[in-house]
C-alpha cells in the first residue's frame, strides 16, 4: 500500500464524471418535468466517460489508490462497454418507460450509479473493491427493477431479485473473507502469490472459498445453476431495465471473473476449470434447451441470455489470457446485439412482448424486420454477424485448452438455440400479419438500434477491429 | 484485553482469576452502582423541586431538610409495593426490560471522568461507546412496551425506538465534530485538549460549536425522551406509554435509569463542550499538578457542577415547554438539526484546518477569547432583554396566583 | 487457567447458548431478545481480542442498529408473534435436521483443523498487543483504503434515493386512492 494521491482521481475520471452528473441530476431531480434532459445528460456523460477513458489510457497501464484497482486495457476496454451499454440504455428508455410512472430522473441516477459500480468492479484488483462495485451495480439494480409504480409484478421482480442477490452477496463475502483469513490480504496479486508460495491450491478451505466467490460472481452473471432469478427479474422489470441488466451487468461480471480467473486464483489451479467448465457446459445446454419453451419476448431472451454466457464464460476456462480475450470479444458483440434486440421489443410496444406480434411484421415494417433478423442471426452465430466471430473465438480457445467435448456441447446447442430464433424469423417474414402496423420508432430508439446494427454487422465483416483491441490484463 | 480492564490490571496485578473478578466488580460496578443511586436521588429530589418552584409551589418538605430524604421514602415505599406483572405478559421480557434499560444508562458511567485519573475505565473509544450503547437503552423500552401486551406501551414503545434510534444521528454529528477537534475519542484526552483559561472550552473553540452544543443538548433531550420530547410517555394521550404497566421495584428502576441516563448526558454536554473538569481558570487548574489532592476534589466539584447546571436546564425545560408532536420530531430531527450538524461538523473541521488549535499557538488563542466575550455579552443582554420583556407579566401572575390561594406572599 | 482463557470461553459460551434460543424459540420477539444476547457475546469477544473498535461497531451497528430494525419489522406487522408453521400438525422428524447439521459441522471442522492457517505475529506469541485500533483504523480508511470509502458513500447514496423512492411512492398510491 503507498496511499493515495490526487493524481489518481485522474485515473478514475470516467467514473467522477459519470458519479458527478449523478449528483446533479439528484439535486434538480424535482425540478425536471421534460423527460428529455436526464436522457441528454445521461448520454452525454457517458460520451464523457468514454473520452475520459482514452484520455485516461494514453498514459502508461498503472495502478491507483495504492493497488486497489488498476487502469489498463482491459479496464479501458470494459469500461467503454459499459459507457457504450449505458448510452443505448439511456437512448431504448425514452419510448421503453412511457408510461410506466417511472421517476425519470432517479431511474437515470441509478443507470448512472450502476454504471459507476460497473467500471469500478471492472477495474478492480483488490478485494474491496471488487466486492463493492459488485455490490453498487446489485443495489442499483434492485431499485431499478421494482421502480416501475403500475406493476405487481415488477415489485415481485424485485423482491425475489433482492433475496436471492443478497444471499449470493452473503456467500461471496464469505468466500472473501476465508481467502483473506488465509492469504493474509486482499489484492489479487498478492492472493495469486500467497497461494503459490504457501501450495494453497489443494487445500480444502481455500476451494471451498473460490467455490463461494465462483458462486457468487455465477449469480451475478446468471449462469446455471444459479440463473433462477434471471428470467423472473427480466420479465418483472421494464424492458430497458431488463436490457441493461442483460448487457452491462454482465459486461462487469464477466469482466470481474476474468480477473478473479487470471490473476487471483491463478491459471494453474484445476478445481477453478472444473468450476468454470461445469458452469459453461450447464448455461450453454439449459439456457439453449429452454429457451425453446419461451413465448414471453422477455423470457426467450432472458435464456438466451443465459446462453450466451456459458459461450462467455468457456473463454475463460482455458485460463489463457488468449482465452480471456476470446471472453471479452464475447461481451463485446454479444451486448450490442442483445439491446439491438431489446430495442426491436421496446418498440413494438406492446406487440413486441410475446412472439405471437412477430407474425408478418416483414409486410408491415421490413427495416424493422431487417435488424431484427440481424439480431436474431448474430444470437445464433451464423456467419457475417458478430456472433459468429464471438462463438468462434470462445469455442477455438476451449478447444486449444483440451476441452474438445465442451466445444462440441456449445455447437449442438448453438445449433438446438437456433430454433427459437429462427422461428421468429419464420413468423415474421412468412405468415400474414394479424396486427395493425406499429407505430414509427421515436428518432432516440432509432439511433440506438442503428449503432447496435452497425456494431454488430461491422464485426462480423472485419472482426479485427474488435479482436486486436480486446487484449487480456 | 485492551483498555476495558487497564483499572483492574494495575490493582490486581498477579492475583488470579478469582482476584480479578472480584477486582472487576470492584473497580467497576460497586462505584458505578453507588455513584448512580446518589445521583438518582438527587435528581428525582431536584426535579421535584425546580418542579415546584416553577410552578410556585415548594416541593417536599416533610421528610429531612427541604425533602431531601423524600426520594429515598419512596423509594422504600416501591421496594414495598406489589410486584404485579399483568396477564398475558410476556414475563421474562417483562422482567428483562427494566434490567436492559439501566445497563444502558449504567455502563456509560464508566466512562464519565471526574478528573485526570478519576475515572473507571479511559477507552480510547469513549464517545463512540457512548453512542454505541445508547442504543441498549432504545431495546429495553422496546421490550417493555412489547412484554406489557398492552396497546398504549407499544406505541410508546415504538415511538420511544423511533425518536430514540433517529437523535443517535444528530448526536453523533456532534460528537464527530467534538473527536475532529480535539483528535482523540478518549473522554480523558477531550478534557485535556481544553485545558487552560475559559475560551479554550470547545464551547468557544470556534463560532460553530455553540450550535454543535444546542444540537447535542437537544439531541441529548430525546435520546433521554425527556420534555418536550417526552412522547414516548406522553401521559395525556398514552397513559403512561411504555411502562404504564409497570409498578413497584420495576417502576422505580425504570425511573432511576432516566435520571440516570439525565445526568449521564449531562455529565458528558460537560466533558465535551464545557471543559470536563478544569474550572475554567488556569491557576485554578494548575493545582491538578502541583496539590493533586485538592485539585481532584476542585476538579470533581467542578464537573458535577457543570452537570447537574445542565440536568437542571433539562428540568427548567420540562416545566416550561410544551410537547412537540411527533412529526414536529422528526422534521426537526432530518430537516433541522442532521443538515445544520453535517454544515457544523464541516465548518469546524474547515475552521480548525485553517486557523489551528489554540495549542499550537496559532490564530484559534486569540479567537476563542474574542469569541468568548461576544458570546458572554450577547447571552447576557439576551437574558436581560428576556427579562425586562417578561418581568412585570411573570410577577403579575405570580401575585395573582398565591392571592387565590390566600398565601401570604413573603418569604416563607 | 487463564484469565483470558476462562473469560474466552464464558463469551463463547454466551455466543453459543443464545444462538440455540434464537433457533429454538417460537416466539419471534423471544427470538430476537436471543440474537441480542448472542450479538452482545459476539462483541465481547472482538473486545477480548483486542479488536475493541469492531467489539463497540458490533454494538452500534447490530444491537443498536439491526436488531431495532427487526423489532420494528415485527411490531409493525405482526398481529401474533408465535410462529405457527404450515405443517405444525406433522409432527417433524428432528433427525433430518440433526443429520444436515452434523453434517456440516463434521465437513467445517475438518477444514478448519486441516487449514494452515495465516497466524499473523500477534497472535503468535500468544499475547495481544493491546495497541488503540481506532485511529489507525480512521487513517487507513482516509489514506489507503479512501476509494472503498467513497464507494460504500456512493453505495449509501443509492440506497438512501431507493429507500425514500419506495417509501414515497406508497404514499403517493394513498394520496391517490384517498
Amino acid at each position: 500500500m503507498n496511499g493515495a494521491t490526487v493524481a489518481d482521481l485522474g485515473l478514475v475520471l470516467p467514473e467522477l464524471i459519470l458519479t458527478g452528473m449523478a449528483l446533479v441530476l439528484i439535486l434538480v431531480a424535482r425540478r425536471i418535468q421534460s423527460t428529455s434532459v436526464p436522457v441528454v445528460a445521461t448520454v452525454l456523460a457517458a460520451a464523457a466517460a468514454v473520452a475520459a477513458s482514452w484520455w485516461v489510457l494514453s498514459k502508461e497501464p498503472q495502478s491507483a489508490f495504492g493497488g486497489l484497482i488498476t487502469v489498463d486495457g482491459y479496464a479501458q476496454f470494459f469500461k467503454v462497454l459499459v459507457a457504450a451499454a449505458l448510452a443505448l440504455v439511456a437512448l431504448l428508455s425514452v419510448k421503453g418507460l412511457e408510461g410506466s410512472g417511472a421517476p425519470r430522473s432517479e431511474y437515470h441516477v441509478l443507470l448512472l450509479l450502476a454504471s459507476v459500480g460497473m467500471m469500478l468492479t471492472v477495474s478492480a484488483v483488490d478485494m474491496v473493491t471488487f466486492y463493492l462495485g459488485l455490490e453498487l451495480i446489485t443495489l442499483c439494480s434492485y431499485i431499478l427493477v421494482g421502480i416501475t409504480v403500475d406493476r405487481p409484478s415488477s415489485n415481485e421482480a424485485a423482491i425475489k431479485y433482492f433475496l436471492l442477490a443478497s444471499f449470493a452477496s452473503a456467500l461471496m463475502l464469505f468466500g472473501i473473507s476465508i481467502t483473506y483469513g488465509l492469504t493474509g490480504t486482499t489484492s489479487f496479486s498478492g492472493v495469486a502469490a500467497s497461494i503459490a508460495e504457501r501450495g494453497l491450491a489443494d487445500d480444502p478451505l481455500q476451494l471451498a472459498a473460490l467455490a463461494l466467490i465462483a458462486a457468487g460472481l455465477a449469480f451475478k452473471i446468471g449462469a446455471v445453476p444459479f440463473h433462477s432469478w434471471v428470467p423472473d427479474a427480466y420479465q418483472g422489470a421494464s424492458t430497458p431495465v431488463a436490457a441493461f441488466l442483460a448487457s452491462g451487468s454482465k459486461a462487469a461480471g464477466l469482466a470481474a471473473l476474468g480477473r478473479v480467473v487470471v490473476i487471483a486464483f491463478g491459471p494453474d489451479s484445476p478445481a477453478l476449470s472444473i468450476i468454470l467448465v461445469g458452469l459453461a457446459a450447464l448455461s450453454v445446454a439449459v439456457g439453449s434447451v429452454l429457451v425453446l419453451a419461451q413465448t414471453d419476448m422477455k423470457r426467450l431472451l432472458a435464456y438466451s441470455s443465459i446462453a450466451h454466457v456459458g459461450y462467455a464464460v468457456m473463454g475463460l476456462t482455458a485460463g489463457t489470457d488468449a482465452g480471456a480475450s476470446a471472453t471479452m470479444t464475447y461481451a463485446f458483440f454479444y451486448v450490442f446485439m442483445t439491446l439491438g434486440a431489446f430495442g426491436v421489443v421496446i418498440g413494438l410496444g406492446a406487440r413486441g412482448a410475446t412472439l405471437d406480434g412477430y407474425q408478418g411484421l416483414a409486410s408491415q415494417r421490413p427495416g424493422v424486420a431487417g435488424v431484427m433478423l440481424l439480431f436474431l442471426l448474430a444470437l445464433t452465430g451464423i456467419p457475417l454477424t458478430s456472433g459468429f466471430v464471438a462463438k468462434f473465438v470462445v469455442i477455438s480457445s476451449a478447444v486449444g485448452a483440451g476441452y474438445v467435448v465442451l466445444a462440441v456441447l456449445a455447437v449442438v446447442c448453438s445449433v438446438v438455440s437456433a430454433f427459437v430464433y429462427m422461428r421468429i424469423a419464420v413468423l415474421m417474414y412468412m405468415r400474414e400479419p394479424e396486427s395493425p402496423t406499429p407505430a414509427r420508432f421515436p428518432v432516440t430508439l432509432s439511433v440506438a438500434i442503428a449503432i447496435a446494427a452497425i456494431v454488430t454487422l461491422v464485426g462480423g465483416v472485419l472482426p479485427r477491429l474488435i479482436t486486436d483491441w480486446a487484449v487480456a490484463p | 484485553m485492551g483498555d476495558f480492564f487497564t483499572l483492574v490490571d494495575w490493582a490486581v496485578e498477579d492475583a488470579g482469576f478469582w482476584g480479578r473478578l472480584i477486582g472487576v466488580v470492584a473497580v467497576w460496578a460497586v462505584p458505578i452502582t453507588v455513584w448512580v443511586s446518589v445521583v438518582g436521588l438527587f435528581s428525582i429530589w431536584l426535579e421535584r423541586k425546580v418542579s415546584a418552584h416553577i410552578q410556585c409551589r415548594l416541593g417536599p418538605m416533610e421528610v429531612g431538610p427541604h425533602g431531601a430524604l423524600q426520594t429515598l421514602a419512596d423509594g422504600i415505599k416501591l421496594l414495598a409495593k406489589e410486584d404485579i406483572i399483568p396477564q398475558g405478559a410476556d414475563r421474562f421480557l417483562f422482567a428483562l426490560a427494566p434490567i436492559l434499560s439501566f445497563v444502558g444508562s449504567f455502563v456509560v458511567f464508566a466512562v464519565v471522568p471526574f478528573g485526570p485519573h478519576l475515572i473507571i475505565a479511559d477507552l480510547n473509544l469513549g464517545i463512540y461507546f457512548l453512542a454505541a450503547i445508547g442504543s441498549i437503552e432504545a431495546i429495553g423500552v422496546i421490550a417493555a412496551g412489547w412484554a406489557s401486551n398492552n396497546k398504549w406501551s407499544v406505541f410508546g414503545a415504538v415511538r420511544a425506538a423511533t425518536q430514540v434510534v433517529s437523535y443517535e444521528i444528530p448526536l453523533s454529528l456532534s460528537l464527530v465534530t467534538i473527536a475532529c477537534l480535539a483528535g482523540t475519542l478518549s473522554t480523558i484526552g477531550i478534557v485535556e485538549s481544553q485545558a487552560g483559561w475559559i475560551w479554550n472550552w470547545f464551547l468557544f473553540r470556534n463560532p460553530f460549536m455553540v450550535i454543535s452544543f444546542l444540537i447535542f443538548y437537544i439531541a441529548s433531550l430525546a435520546e433521554c425522551k425527556r420534555a418536550p420530547f417526552d412522547l414516548p410517555e406522553a401521559e395525556s394521550e398514552l397513559v403512561s406509554g411504555f411502562h404504564t404497566e409497570y409498578s413497584g421495584m420495576r417502576f422505580a428502576i425504570f425511573f432511576l435509569a432516566e435520571y440516570a441516563a439525565m445526568y449521564v448526558v449531562s455529565a458528558m454536554g460537560a466533558v465535551l463542550f464545557l471543559g470536563g473538569w478544569y474550572t475554567g481558570i488556569e491557576p485554578l487548574d494548575s493545582w491538578l499538578t502541583t496539590s493533586p489532592v485538592l485539585g481532584n476534589v476542585v476538579g470533581a466539584l467542578a464537573i458535577i457542577t457543570k452537570a447537574f447546571f445542565l440536568v437542571f436546564v433539562q428540568m427548567w425545560l420540562r416545566w416550561t415547554l410544551p410537547r412537540i408532536r411527533l412529526d414536529q420530531m422528526m422534521y426537526l430531527c432530518f430537516k433541522v438539526l442532521v443538515p445544520v450538524g453535517m454544515v457544523v461538523f464541516m465548518a469546524a473541521a474547515f475552521w480548525q484546518g485553517v486557523f489551528g488549535a489554540p495549542d499550537l499557538g496559532g490564530l484559534g488563542s486569540k479567537f476563542g477569547l474574542a469569541w468568548f466575550v461576544v458570546v458572554v455579552v450577547g447571552t447576557t443582554l439576551w437574558v436581560k432583554k428576556t427579562i425586562r420583556r417578561t418581568k412585570g407579566y411573570a410577577s403579575a401572575n405570580f401575585l395573582e396566583h398565591q392571592a387565590r390561594l390566600g398565601h401570604d406572599v413573603g418569604v416563607s | 487457567m487463564e484469565f483470558e482463557t476462562i473469560v474466552f470461553y464464558a463469551l463463547a459460551v454466551a455466543t453459543v447458548i443464545p444462538a440455540f434460543g434464537v433457533m429454538m424459540a417460537k416466539d419471534i420477539v423471544r427470538v430476537a431478545f436471543w440474537l441480542l444476547a448472542s450479538l452482545s457475546g459476539v462483541a465481547g469477544l472482538f473486545i477480548m481480542l483486542d479488536a475493541d473498535f469492531l467489539g463497540v461497531t458490533q454494538v452500534l451497528v447490530y444491537i443498536g442498529g439491526i436488531l431495532v430494525l427487526i423489532l420494528f419489522g415485527i411490531m409493525m406487522t405482526h398481529r401474533d408473534p408465535v410462529l405457527v408453521s404450515a405443517d405444525d400438525d406433522r409432527r417433524r422428524s428432528p433427525f433430518t435436521g440433526l443429520l444436515v447439521s452434523l453434517m456440516t459441522f463434521g465437513a467445517l471442522m475438518g477444514v478448519i483443523l486441516g487449514t494452515g492457517w495465516n497466524v499473523s505475529g500477534g497472535l503468535a506469541n500468544g499475547k495481544l498487543s493491546g495497541e488503540p485500533t481506532a485511529a489507525p483504523l480512521g487513517k487507513a480508511l482516509l489514506t489507503d483504503y479512501v476509494l472503498p470509502f467513497e464507494i460504500v458513500s456512493v453505495l449509501l447514496l443509492v440506497v438512501l434515493c431507493g429507500a425514500a423512492y419506495i417509501a414515497r411512492r406508497g404514499k403517493d398510491e394513498e394520496a391517490s386512492n384517498a
